[in-house]
């Protein structure tokens, strides 16, 4: 076998040629043929993984900095190897001119002058984001079907309809949302893919919404519907790409919002729930393609379809070794290098915050009113008491009626509060207090199972705060929605219970409901009946008439355990089931890393709000529906959360390890067609030195992986940037 | 098409071309023996033309000013792009100026006097043949 170029102590520098097509026409049309650039020199070229662009510089030596070098703003570029055979040149680089900087320097005595003009390039990652958002959903409509809503309902071939008002969220809150039956999009004439699209979640005929895998997901966005930069980087069917075909991409992904972003974010961003990342490959046939890979996964030596990433090994010579050998042998030589091997970053106990506990509950609210703001009018042997709207609308003067003119919401002095605003007292607002006497603030205690709301100790869980209630845990047995915030009255101080159908609102400042209802002599006792003793003998029973008759009879509202209370208590009572948050969340520490885990001694925090992730819900017993058998909403995250948090602390337990390796030359392939060294490569080890960069990671050995390599051709030098190691550790 | 020397700095002058400049880069690796070395690639030839610029005139002063005047004629080739020069027959290619100096003599003049209305100076002039 012939040796080549890296197997010799005398090296030839490796030569770039800068070839280009002139931008034509907006949107431009490139010629199929490449000029050459003959005076570029090329300064510098990144490569970049996941959605960064690569960046390519080049300049022209010969040129003065206002020369007209013919390359215009969009100019399709290619940088490779100078081989006489196109099979075996590497193509290190290729994209689009996005900016021609100018620069010139008048010279001091230290400092000679110099005139520059330069050109900056950037791949088809950067067009892909530039020209390529991704919003609003790609479904069926009603015109996708023939015989739409009929029993003879059929789909029309590749029909779709693109809503811009639906945000694309894949799996939106846990639940499905992807047609069963995939779309075929054609290109100029002829399909040349099926993609899954968007449905509605509550389908529930034969064609039920399905959940979006990952595959799927990267399929819809890759889709020529969403390429606008297809005639530059076509990509007939996304299923195709390198890398797709592996079964981590079967894994379902919830709620994945990538409205708003552009094609190369959004494919990151399903990207990152899985530990895998993408790179842009050059071929030498002018074909560019989006390869995936996962992350820090490296096991191969040799690239090959199946295995895009390889493992390396740089060689830093032994102390008085001889380079001789080890050059001869063409292993890459470890010119300079920075390694940080760093444990200030460790994260061996992490906490993780979950959301506030919340419980579903039914509870008894408290008048969040003085009794003396309630005068009920008993002249005319009643008559005055209450009016109907009926009556009301008969009157000329409504205002002259105490009863419109207080208690109504068009009364002319009109008292809010009374009657209508209820309150559970939660923190003790309606307590105790020289106005309101309305018995013990509320004990949360009384509620919710002990295991929850008390402490090692003993002692309650929360404070006397103001809270706000929140709609039921329990749902509609159709719709699968909450039921909302329920209100129940009772006019026989609690023993039987009633729903009223009116205008309830939750109030914001406190746990408690306002009645909205215009007039509460409208809120009716569902058995029709009339008062029975007192000074409202015989009056019409409604919720009005209960107040008045409490308040006539001088019944007392106090805590119902109260003696004042149990011997002449109110008859008018209100209840509520709805959910509360607590001062509680669900919080999660992770255990101590075992003996020799962690890359620090010390047990090092951090906190990790999953507050959206993760949460505990209960509908507690006390709830009205607890018996019942509709749905209920409830969650407890526990351990779940904790699976997380472990998979946190392993990910970060061990020290952060990153580093910079600048080799003494440039590796591109030595006439094998592709660079030696591609990004989501990893570095295996430092042989000569004997020093390994592997790191234990869940029973298996992960490697610093390459996120950037930067070719200096000036230099003849090339870096490899690796990334901390325990950012490619995927979360779960 | 080349121009000859001659015209340009007379016919007093001597023309040397030195051997290629190499360009070479090493890379040394700490602790051990050896080095790699990139061949970046020549630097091209260096041309050295030496020799006596004359004038004469009615007197020093003219002759003095005449000389001055090839002087100026030869700057300007300083700023001139790559070209092609000829002297007794061998063409050197592609040769850019990068410095022309006047010689003093051991008092340090530049400008000798020689006779009445003749007047030398001693020059070098380097350049470089890029292919």
């Amino acid at each position: 076998m012939t040796p080549t170029d890296a197997q010799f102590l005398s090296r030839n520098a490796q030569r770039l040629i800068v070839e280009f097509k002139q931008a034509v026409n907006s949107p431009p049309i490139f010629d199929t043929d490449w000029d050459v650039a003959w005076g570029a020199k090329v300064d510098r070229i990144e490569i970049n993984a996941g959605p960064r662009p690569s960046v390519a510089t080049f300049w022209f030596p010969a040129e003065r900095w206002n020369a007209d070098v013919s390359f215009n703003q969009g100019a399709m570029v290619r940088i490779r190897t100078d081989e006489q055979s196109v099979s075996d040149r590497t193509v290190v680089f290729c994209g689009f001119v996005t900016k021609l900087r100018s620069n010139f320097f008048g010279g001091t005595e230290a400092q000679p002058s110099f005139e520059r003009l330069a050109i900056t390039a950037l791949d088809h990652r950067w067009l892909l984001a530039s020209t390529s958002p991704v919003f609003g959903q790609l479904t069926r409509g009603p015109d996708d079907y023939e015989n739409y809503g009929t029993s003879e309902q059929s789909l029309i071939t590749n029909s779709k309809t693109w809503l811009s008002g639906r945000r694309a969220i894949f799996n939106e809150a846990g639940l499905p949302n992807k047609d069963p039956v995939e779309v075929g999009l054609e290109n100029e004439g002829s399909t040349i893919c099926e993609i899954p699209i968007f449905t509605d979640t509550n389908k529930t005929d034969s064609t039920a919404a399905e959940y979006w895998t990952a595959s799927d997901m990267l399929r819809y966005i890759l889709c020529r519907y969403f390429n606008a930069a297809y005639n530059y980087i076509p990509i007939p069917d996304p299923a195709g790409l390198k890398g797709l075909d592996h079964a981590d991409f079967n894994k379902v992904l919830n709620h994945i919002v990538i409205d708003g972003l552009n094609v190369i974010d959004a494919a990151a961003a399903v990207c990152n729930h899985l530990g895998w990342s993408f790179r842009l490959d050059f071929e030498n046939d002018d074909s560019v393609n989006l390869v995936f890979y996962k992350l820090a996964a490296a096991s191969a030596r040799t690239r090959s379809d199946t295995s895009p990433t390889i493992l390396h090994r740089l060689h830093a010579p032994a102390v008085n070794e001889s380079v001789k050998d080890a050059v001869e042998a063409g292993k890459k030589m470890l010119w300079a290098m920075e390694f940080l091997e760093d444990s200030a970053a460790v994260i061996n106990r992490p906490i993780g915050l979950g959301a506030l506990h919340r419980f579903e509950f039914t509870a008894e609210l408290v008048p969040g009113w003085l009794d003396s703001a309630l005068v009920p009018d008993t002249s005319e042997s009643n008559a005055n008491l209450f009016f109907t709207e009926a009556d009301l609308q008969a009157l000329t003067d409504p205002n002259s009626k105490d009863y419109y003119k207080y208690y109504h919401v068009r009364g002319s002095v009109f008292k809010r509060n009374v009657g209508r605003r209820w309150s559970l007292n939660e923190s003790g607002r309606y307590t105790n207090s020289d106005t309101y006497d309305r018995g013990l603030p509320f004990d949360f205690a009384d509620i919710i199972p002990a295991e929850y709301i008390l402490d090692d100790n003993g002692k309650r869980g929360y404070a006397p705060f103001k809270r706000v209630l929140l709609p039921c845990l329990t749902a509609d047995e159709d719709s699968l929605n909450s039921l909302g915030i329920i209100v129940e009255f009772s006019f026989d101080a609690g023993v039987t219970w009633q729903s009223i159908p009116s205008a309830i609102s939750s109030l914001a400042d406190e746990a408690g409901i306002y009645i909205d209802e215009p007039n509460l002599a409208e809120l009716v006792d569902q058995t029709e009946g009339d008062i029975s003793g007192g000074t409202l003998d015989g009056v019409q029973l409604n919720f009005w008439t209960s107040l008045c008759d409490d308040i006539a009879n001088s019944r007392i509202f106090k805590d119902k355990d109260s003696e004042e209370e149990e011997a002449k208590p109110w008859n008018t009572r209100l209840r509520v089931t709805a959910s509360i948050q607590l001062d509680r969340r669900l919080l999660t520490r992770s255990s101590t890393a075992g003996p020799n885990e962690s890359g620090s001694p010390f047990d090092l925090s951090q906190l990790y709000d999953f507050s959206k992730a993760y949460g505990l819900a209960k509908r507690t017993t006390s709830s009205s529906f607890s018996d019942t058998s509709l749905p209920v909403n409830q969650a407890d995250d526990t351990a779940k959360f904790l699976t997380h948090i472990e998979a946190v602390r392993r990910a970060n337990q061990d020290q952060s390890v990153s580093g910079q390796f600048t080799l003494d030359r440039l590796w591109l392939g030595d006439g094998s067609g592709e660079p030696d060294l591609a990004v989501g490569d990893c570095i295996e080890k430092i042989t000569g030195r004997n020093y390994s960069l592997a790191a234990t990671l869940n029973s298996g050995d992960v490697y610093p992986e390459i996120i950037q390599i930067i070719y200096l051709p000036d230099k003849q030098k090339q870096k490899l940037i690796t990334r901390d190691l325990r950012l490619a550790e995927v979360l779960l | 098409m080349s121009t000859n020397l001659t015209t340009i700095f007379g016919n007093e002058i001597k023309v040397h071309l030195q051997p290629v400049i190499i360009d070479r880069q090493y890379s040394g690796f700490p602790g051990a023996h050896g080095l790699t070395a990139m061949h970046m690639g020549s630097r091209g030839y260096p041309l050295t033309v030496t020799g006596k610029l004359a004038s004469s005139g009615v007197n020093y002063t003219a002759a003095r000013a005449a000389v001055r005047a090839v002087i100026d004629g030869i700057e300007d080739y300083l700023f001139a792009d790559a070209a092609d020069y000829v002297f007794f027959g061998v063409t050197y290619y592609s040769v850019v100026w990068e410095k022309f100096q006047l010689l003093p003599d051991g008092t340090g003049k530049v400008f000798h006097y020689t006779s009445e209305g003749y007047c030398t100076a001693d020059f070098i002039m380097l350049g470089r043949s890029l292919l």
